[in-house]
């Protein structure tokens, strides 16, 4: 698929020039401004579905994947900074960067499912979208983006976290704070996967009640993904 | 196919924000209204307050409603003109922060002056600018006015605010309507005003959230 840019082939990529007034529209968003998110999202909507559409070529999980790469960046947000000398590709690149770092967790997501159910098979193509991922972007590192979703999470969820029950807070810990997917924290507390994967399931909704809607709708995307 | 439109949930966060934010902001922002309201009482407005001609009473009608309202809003991230309206509203303020403080006189170098002026008056006048504007600054320093705005830009509307907040309370009750003495000492002392709260509300912004 070609995208409206980039190279043919390549798909659409955060190289071509990004569309004027994107960081004035951001420093709005930032400050709090709703009218300048509403033509931020309009301005870069077409460029990141059409980007995960070709990443992930699903079109259902690459909308998934635009309405969390919002809800990440919305969260990690007070991180975004102007790097480099086009402060409009700043902005654009800050979001093409979540969204492929999404669209990486769900490709790997589909392989250890589709690993999990069939062992034996053959993977439907992942591996080969996998190696596709422009690398011109830079990192959720770099961006520090990974660090600021992980602290506003925390910070919002941490009140929650105190009024679950003991064995569903102990597990959302290992997920969201440590990292671990469910196999990793079914060895460590040495249950049966699914039996975590309920108590997860009982949490998050638990946890739900307490949490923004922005947050909510991003956490229920990401246990979808299996992110 | 998603059921989750992160579009409206944002723009939902944002409006909760904002909500938070003038709630937040509510009793700073009556105490600060309440300063040259207290300052005004204790000691007392001008004689000639309504005798004033309508234009200029407009006009320091709109300066209150400016630093009151207008630039707070702006400064603290509860309105966003566009570019060319906040241009325009920055341009006006300047303005009017003039005609204001020199008053009538300006135009017209015969307008009673009611007092004959003196050293200590404009040295009380000048001290009165900066009591109010130093402790509507106090509010805005401690109830976290200053880092709102991702720019340090956004403390300068916050300074506008309380250099007006500061002429307009001199010009509420001195009679005084000199140009040799509303010049220096309401106008002046306004800028000063304005220099300083700048300089600490940009030095608490660097403080707070970073170059």
């Amino acid at each position: 698929m070609t995208g409206p840019a980039g190279a043919p082939g390549r798909g659409p990529s955060p190289g071509r020039s990004a569309p004027p007034g994107l960081h004035l529209l951001m420093e709005g968003y930032l400050d709090g401004d709703a009218r300048a998110f509403a033509a931020l999202h309009a301005a870069l909507l077409p460029r990141l579905t059409a980007f995960l559409v070709h990443l992930v070529r699903d079109s259902a999980a690459a909308d998934d994947l635009v309405q969390a790469t919002w809800l990440k960046a919305h969260l990690a947000r007070s991180r975004f900074q102007v790097q480099g000398a086009s402060p409009d590709g700043a902005v654009q690149a800050w979001y093409f960067t979540i969204a492929r770092n999404l669209a990486v967790d769900h490709l790997r997501a589909q392989v250890r499912e589709r690993r999990r159910r069939d062992p034996g098979e053959p993977d439907g193509g992942e591996r080969d979208r996998l190696a596709e991922i422009p690398s011109d972007l830079p990192t959720a590192e770099e961006l520090e983006i990974g660090e600021a979703e992980a602290q506003e999470i925390a910070s919002r969820v941490r009140d929650a976290l105190a009024q679950l029950p003991a064995g569903q807070r102990e597990i959302v810990e290992l997920h969201k704070f440590q990292g671990l997917s469910m196999a990793e924290i079914a060895a460590r507390l040495r249950i049966r996967e699914g039996a975590v994967r309920v108590r997860a399931h009982r949490a998050y909704k638990a946890l739900a009640r307490w949490l923004t809607p922005s947050l909510r709708a991003l956490l229920l995307l990401l246990a979808r993904g299996g992110a | 196919m998603t059921a989750v439109d992160a579009k409206s949930l944002i723009a939902g966060d944002l409006a909760e924000r904002r909500r938070e934010r003038l709630q937040h902001f509510r009793p700073a922002w009556l105490l600060a209204a309440a300063i040259p309201l207290v300052g005004l009482l204790a000691t007392g407005a001008r004689d000639d307050l309504w005798a004033q001609p309508a234009w200029i009473l407009a006009l320091q009608a709109f300066v209150w409603g400016l630093a009151l309202f207008a630039l707070p809003a702006l400064g603290l991230g509860l309105w966003f003109p566009g570019r060319a309206a906040r241009i325009a509203l920055g341009l006006v303020a300047a303005v009017v922060a003039v005609l204001v403080a020199a008053g009538p006189a300006l135009f017209d170098m015969s307008y009673p002056t009611g007092m004959e002026d003196h050293p200590i008056y404009q040295i009380g006048c000048a001290s009165l600018t900066l009591a109010a504007g130093a402790l509507v600054l106090a509010i805005c320093a401690v109830s976290g006015a200053f880092v709102q705005r991702r720019r340090s830009a956004g403390a300068l509307w916050l300074a506008a605010a309380i250099a007006l907040v500061g002429i307009v309370t001199t010009t509420w009750h001195c009679v005084i309507t000199g140009l040799d003495h509303t010049l220096p000492s309401h106008l002046g002392a306004g800028v000063l005003m304005l220099l300083l709260a700048g300089l600490v509300g940009a030095a608490l912004h660097r403080r707070q959230r970073g170059p």
